[in-house]
């Protein structure tokens, strides 16, 4: 190991110590509460349970107008039109609280402006649901999924779990958001099993398109700026709007943790902010407890996933249009696969934060009420924990499996080495089963080689499969208006970058979608093989790598602090039945390599595009002279810059490390790190690094590259080229 | 040991009276020295009231297989000619498994007790000295059993399966204050255990006697301490001994042409003193005020001595009130002897009304309302859709005109007004008063019931709702017989969390009888108080106890009232509006009132009492410290 601190001191600065001093206080009893709110389900998750439901007894017609009678989700609930809600809005005691004692009086505004404006807030955010445009729509969008999906799968032992968990609490879905169609897909699915329609929480950017916010308010979308910062009255408005939705649970609240639709696959960092409104009720005794039901949605195929790519890469994303929505229907003509729902165990507040309502009682309702340090971790855990239920009841297609191992050979075997479709089924199956142990749920309905075939033809746009059953990356940079350099919103990579980029980014997209399955077992194997390495292997050594390289990685997978030796266990154990790790058990503390080397290549090459964009991220933040700072832009832009540099001279090989999501990681994690400095000058936030820790950090983070390049480098001179080669071939 | 003192075998004695009497005069408390009161309730009162259930022997709750429901007794008017017909017989049947049509499912208690009861521990210096003051005492079996329970579920219940286990060891009659004061003196010097009973109605388990006291137990009966010794109707005052229970309170007020207003559910049994000592509260606080706004004046006996105030005025700004030190004691502290309590004229009318209400939170919002405007009337009280529905086993036996009238009723209330049947709920209200007064009153709220889509619903049904009350105990004996394990509990909780609170709770006990297997199961609730600041909220549990047996039963029903309790408090409502903490509530003091609370209770436990006489266990277990 360098000789500049052991990376578990690295990754620690004093207030993450702090942190984590915290949450270990706090841990036991969390756990013992996880524990209890997480009975182990019944028996593995299986395919059979998922039913199609495009594939209906009745025709469209007859389904979209049959008699709405839906399950409740309150009991006492009683239906209020939007006229209604605004009022109840207006004349809450919180509201009134707000303008008359405090917006009024700090900012000498009179009252009545203030009014007017909280009205015109409202009309802008309210939700106007009603059932003929909901069923006209659900027409609508049967017609469309017909035609592009082959199929709409819902896990129906999760749906009569759910119908069993509600009609005392107010409920809150929380869907993983990978697609705009998330939006309507919920809707559609409580709609067929007659349960009442959700409320959703959705982005301002709709608003402006013309007849398509209308439409979404009427299926029962309400909008919220993206960004309102110091306005206390939009704040209020919001909050209350948001709260008297809950209190009166007369619909599901549908929000996505997330907060916006993750463009790389993998879940984002949860947001708190929505998610502390919406359980401020039951903070404050209002509500006894609140159900959250996670839900995954996962994908075969994204209908954005070029899009995405693209402004992975930093090219910019078009504004949200009408027009644009109908050139976007192209995408109708192409096929998308299946999408799976699955409605996880739903989680009651109240028993998971161990029932926190009493101290608030001595507070009156109308006064705002502040999250306690206590209440704070409980909701980031919460939060941590929805996106991990998400996670874990995602369905995987074959797809993202042969997107690894497409991946793997890519960037590791020469370019004369096609991988053909023999091979590729033998390291999928392989692989499946490998995924399979660390619990993940495969699509695979047929025998493997059928069902793989199936999958690549849906996407058969990027993989093509020649008649000699050769597997190979079809250069997908579609005919798009050429990009204006200025527009660009990071550096202005070349034509030629983004045209092996494109693809490349494609494919990690669906390689992302395994990944919260393989991360923690990437890095233990990574971290064993570094300790082994320098000559220990001890189960505490590698520990400490371990730790690292998870607070290095921590904002871009969901590596919640509480979870972490619980998640270290699990992977040395699972490592050690599938052979990565030597199961011998001469000496418990004592950890060694077993004989499944490929795995463990593949295992540790996932992290490659990471370590290689965070380590290019620190050499970039080392520059920065002392005493001057970046803004994240320019952070981000010269990063991108440097790393296209490499990648032209070969010194590295994996587009994905261009993502302007992974780079903006980078940089938060070093600034939580302590690595970099984060200030905020008139309201711009910039960074300057703190040299020693940053050259710290540097080092281990180029130590750990060190150890995943050398499996991809076989022949430096062409492997940046490999892939070109490969594509265009197709092209 | 002769078990049988010379109490009630011997006519009262004048001799005691006169003592009693001239002492009085010493004391210059009475003006006249007035006659005994002739109680309602005999001294020996298990000869009228049942030894293991409520009220009186002669009246029992009687269901016939064609649905005919009376009493049976006359002591109870509204209670004759009843049916109970088809759809709530179903609905009864549907939900606790209790089919009313079908006697031979009851199991009915024994009718004398069918217990051993130890042998009475016996202190004989105590005994000595008793004896040598002349006062009435008993040492039977059924008298000792009698003063060994209240009327907590637990009690009843183990009185029926014969699980009793300790019970007073002597049961003690003073005539007035200073036998009283003896009796205490005596306790004191010998180390005997006093436990002061009243009417015996609490519902706390304030009575059960602790097993591991090995000191002898003595039961302070203040039954016969029953006069009203004045009534100054200059200033509306009565001074009254404070064993008279509340039926015979207001017949010897009544004589003087004024009342007390005190009127709690309890009202034919608890006595003055018990009120005083539980903090009690009646139906009619609204307009005669809780028992803590109709005190004036306590006598208050204790080991240490005698505490009263030395006014009659009516405030005074003299440090802390200690009044409230005796209010809620629980008899804990000492014996309440005399109390002097403002008193009313009896009013001109008195009149009733019901509204009906299309759903819970319409009543609760239009409760709020009327306490917003301080229109209350003497009693309001709002009825949830479980208890409208439970009290339809009352209704009226109808002619063939009756049944259609009423099915016209229901119709519209159903079909035109477009209220459900398994939504609406029910407000009762009484008004008191002159008749100018009255007609404003009602006027007023009816007002304010149209702004919340209330229907006037008649005065009859008002009347039959306010004074069914009475019989709702006698009930509870008979769902015992069915199976049935029912109590109530109370709390009061601020106006904006009133809702919330009650659907939580309800939600709670579904939810834990769900986890326990119970299949037959029901919870209701009343809004029963209005104040300016919120209300008081009273529910009743019940479940059909299904294969388990009467212990097991009931530890279960304590384990979910417990989590409902827990639930109350979390949604913002308190340990107890009035039925006090007793030994059943004794786990959330500390968190109610704070541990400081607590210590300084026990610091004037341990200045007044140091020896524990009056070692009832009630409030805080004393054992831990002492």
């Amino acid at each position: 190991m360098s000789s500049n601190g052991s990376p578990s001191q690295i990754a620690e600065g004093t207030e993450q110590a702090e942190d984590r001093q915290k949450a270990a206080n706090a841990a036991p009893q969390l756990q013992d509460v996880l524990r209890h709110t997480c009975p182990s389900p019944a028996g593995p998750r299986v395919l059979s349970t998922f039913r199609n439901i495009l594939d209906r007894d009745s025709c469209d017609l007859v389904w979209v107008t049959k008699e709405w009678r839906p399950q409740q989700v309150t009991l006492h609930a009683r239906t209020r039109t939007t006229a209604k809600i605004r009022q109840d809005v207006i004349s809450s005691p919180k509201m009134q609280h707000t303008i008359e004692q405090q917006l009024s009086s700090q900012n000498e505004v009179p009252k009545e402006a203030l009014w007017r404006e909280l009205n015109d807030i409202l009309i802008e955010m309210g939700h106007t649901q009603t059932m003929p445009v909901v069923r006209w729509f659900g027409y609508v969008l049967s017609k469309i999924m017909r035609k592009i999906y082959s199929g709409v799968f819902v896990n129906e032992e999760s749906i009569a779990r759910l119908r069993a968990s509600i009609g005392n609490n107010p409920v809150i879905f929380m869907p993983s958001h990978r697609s705009y169609a998330d939006f309507l897909l919920m809707s559609y699915v409580c709609f067929h099993y007659n349960i009442m329609l959700p409320v959703i929480a959705a982005g301002m950017d709709f608003v402006s398109m013309w007849g398509v916010g209308r439409l979404l308010r009427d299926s029962g979308a309400f909008f919220i700026r993206r960004s309102f910062g110091n306005d206390k009255l939009y704040w209020a408005a919001f909050s209350e709007y948001v709260q008297t939705l809950i209190t009166a649970g007369e619909n599901p609240i549908e929000f996505f943790v997330e907060g916006t639709r993750s463009r790389t696959a993998k879940s984002l960092c949860p947001k708190l902010g929505l998610l502390s409104v919406a359980l401020e009720p039951y903070l404050t005794g209002q509500v006894s407890d609140i159900v959250v039901v996670p839900i995954n949605i996962s994908y075969d195929r994204t209908l954005e996933e070029t899009l995405y790519s693209y402004e992975l890469l930093g090219v910019p994303k078009p504004k949200e249009s009408t027009s644009g929505l109908f050139k976007a229907l192209n995408v109708l003509d192409e096929q998308y696969g299946r999408i799976h729902i699955d409605f996880t165990e739903p989680i009651s507040v109240n028993k998971f934060f161990g029932d926190l309502r009493s101290p608030k009682l001595m507070r009156p309702l109308h006064l705002p009420h502040q999250i306690t340090p206590d209440e704070s971790t409980r909701i980031i855990w919460l939060a941590n924990y929805v996106v991990r239920q998400q996670q874990k009841n995602a369905v995987i297609s074959l797809f993202s499996l042969a997107a690894v191992v497409i991946t793997h050979h890519v960037l590791t075997k020469p370019r004369n080495q096609l991988l053909n479709m023999h091979q590729l089924t033998r390291q999928v199956a392989s692989l499946k089963s490998a995924a399979e142990s660390f619990g993940a749920l495969i699509d695979c309905r047929d025998n493997l080689e059928v069902s793989l075939q199936n999958a690549l033809h849906i996407h058969k746009s990027l993989i093509v499969t020649s008649k000699d059953g050769q597997v190979q990356v079809k250069n997908v940079a579609a005919a798009q208006a050429p990009i204006d350099p200025a527009k660009m919103k990071g550096h202005s990579l070349q034509d030629k970058t983004l045209q092996v980029g494109v693809p490349m980014v494609m494919l990690q997209h669906y390689v992302n979608q395994t990944l919260h399955l393989f991360i923690c077992p990437a890095i233990v194997s990574l971290s064993v093989q570094q300790s082994i390495n320098q000559g220990s292997g001890m189960k505490d050594d590698v520990f400490a790598r371990y730790l690292f390289l998870r607070t290095l990685l921590s904002h871009e997978f969901i590596l919640h602090k509480a979870w972490e030796t619980m998640d270290f266990e699990q992977s040395i154990q699972q490592l050690q039945k599938l052979g990565v790790l030597d199961e011998s058990l001469h000496d418990s503390m004592k950890l060694s390599l077993g004989s499944n080397s490929h795995l463990h290549q593949i295992l540790c090459q996932l992290l490659l595009p990471f370590l290689a964009g965070y380590s290019s991220a620190c050499s970039t933040m080392l520059e920065v002279p002392a005493g001057k700072t970046v803004s994240l832009n320019e952070a981000l832009k010269s990063t991108q810059a440097r790393l296209e540099k490499l990648l032209l001279s070969a010194q590295l090989n994996h587009h994905y490390s261009l993502s302007l999501d992974l780079l903006t990681a980078a940089v938060n994690s070093l600034s939580s790190m302590g690595a970099v400095i984060k200030n905020k000058e008139n309201g711009k936030v910039l960074y300057s690094p703190n040299s020693n820790r940053l050259r710290q950090v540097t080092q281990i983070v180029g130590d750990f590259l060190q150890l995943v390049a050398p499996i991809c480098r076989k022949s430096q001179d062409e492997q940046a080229r490999l892939f070109i080669t490969q594509a265009k071939a197709r092209l | 040991m002769d078990t049988t003192g010379h109490g009630y075998e011997s006519p009262p004695s004048v001799m005691r009276i006169k003592a009693c009497a001239s002492q009085e005069k010493n004391s210059g408390n009475s003006i006249i020295t007035p006659e005994r009161t002739v109680n309602t309730i005999p001294k020996k009162k298990q000869t009228a009231l049942k030894w293991s259930g409520w009220g009186y022997n002669d009246t029992i709750v009687v269901c016939e297989s064609n649905g005919n429901l009376y009493m049976t007794s006359d002591r109870y008017p509204h209670m004759k000619n009843k049916h109970v017909n088809q759809s709530v017989r179903l609905w009864l049947r549907d939900k606790l498994n209790m089919d009313l049509y079908d006697e031979s499912k009851m199991v009915r208690s024994p009718v004398t007790p069918q217990m051993e009861i130890s042998k009475p521990i016996v202190n004989e210096d105590f005994m000595k000295g008793l004896q040598s003051h002349n006062i009435s005492y008993s040492m039977e079996s059924d008298d000792r059993l009698f003063r060994g329970h209240g009327h907590t579920l637990d009690d009843i219940i183990h009185l029926r399966t014969g699980k009793i286990e300790r019970v007073p060891d002597v049961v003690v009659w003073p005539g007035c204050h200073d036998d009283v004061v003896k009796i205490v003196n005596l306790a004191t010097e010998h180390n005997v255990v006093i436990i002061p009973f009243g009417g015996g109605t609490n519902v706390t388990l304030a009575l059960t006697c602790d097993p591991e006291e090995k000191r002898m137990i003595v039961s302070l009966d203040t039954s016969q301490m029953s006069r009203v010794l004045w009534v100054d109707k200059a200033n509306m005052t009565a001074c009254c001994e404070s064993g008279i229970i509340g039926q015979d309170l207001e017949r010897e007020l009544s004589k003087h042409g004024v009342m007390s207003g005190h009127e709690p559910d309890s009202q034919e049994f608890s006595s003055l003193g018990g009120w005083v000592s539980t903090r009690a509260s009646g139906m009619k606080k609204n307009q005669y005020g809780n028992i803590e706004d109709l005190v004036v004046h306590i006598r208050f006996v204790t080991p240490s001595g005698v505490m009263e105030k030395q006014s009659l005025g009516p405030r005074i700004s003299s440090g802390p009130d200690f009044n409230h030190i005796i209010l809620g004691s629980e008899g804990t502290l000492g014996v309440i002897t005399e109390v002097i309590i403002k008193v009313r004229p009896v009013p001109e009318v008195r009149d009733f009304a019901s509204y009906v209400f299309p759903e819970f939170q319409y009543g609760v919002d239009f409760m709020r309302e009327v306490a917003l405007k301080r229109a209350q009337p003497a009693s309001l009280r709002l009825i949830d859709n479980e208890q409208y529905r439970m009290g339809q086993i009352y209704k009226d036996s109808l002619g063939i005109f009756g049944s259609i009238l009423d099915s016209i009723k229901m119709f519209y209330l159903h079909s035109i007004a477009g209220y459900a049947e398994d939504k609406l709920c029910v407000v009762i209200a009484v008004f008191e008063g002159d008749k100018m007064d009255v007609h404003l009153q009602k006027t007023r709220i009816k007002k304010m019931t149209e702004k919340y889509r209330g229907l006037d619903a008649g005065n009859e049904n008002g009347k039959r709702g306010y004074t069914l009350t009475f019989s709702i105990a006698y009930i509870r004996d008979a769902c015992i017989d069915y199976g049935v394990l029912a109590e109530s509990f109370e709390t009061s909780v601020p106006w904006d969390r009133c809702a919330n609170l009650c659907r939580s709770v309800k939600n709670t006990i579904s939810r834990e009888c769900k986890a326990r297997g119970i299949t037959h199961h029901e919870t209701s609730c009343r809004v029963t108080q209005v104040y300016d600041a919120g209300a008081c909220v009273y529910f009743y549990f019940a479940f059909h106890r299904g294969i388990m047996d009467f212990h097991k039963a009931l530890k279960v029903y304590d384990e979910i009232e417990e989590v409902a309790r827990d639930e109350v408090i979390a949604c913002g409502g308190n340990i107890s509006h009035h039925h006090g903490i007793g030994k059943k509530r004794q786990k959330w003091l500390p968190k109610q009132v704070s541990p400081l609370g607590v210590n300084l209770y026990r610091a004037v436990k341990q200045h007044i009492d140091p020896k524990n006489i009056f070692a009832s266990g009630n409030l805080v277990d004393m054992k831990s410290s002492l």
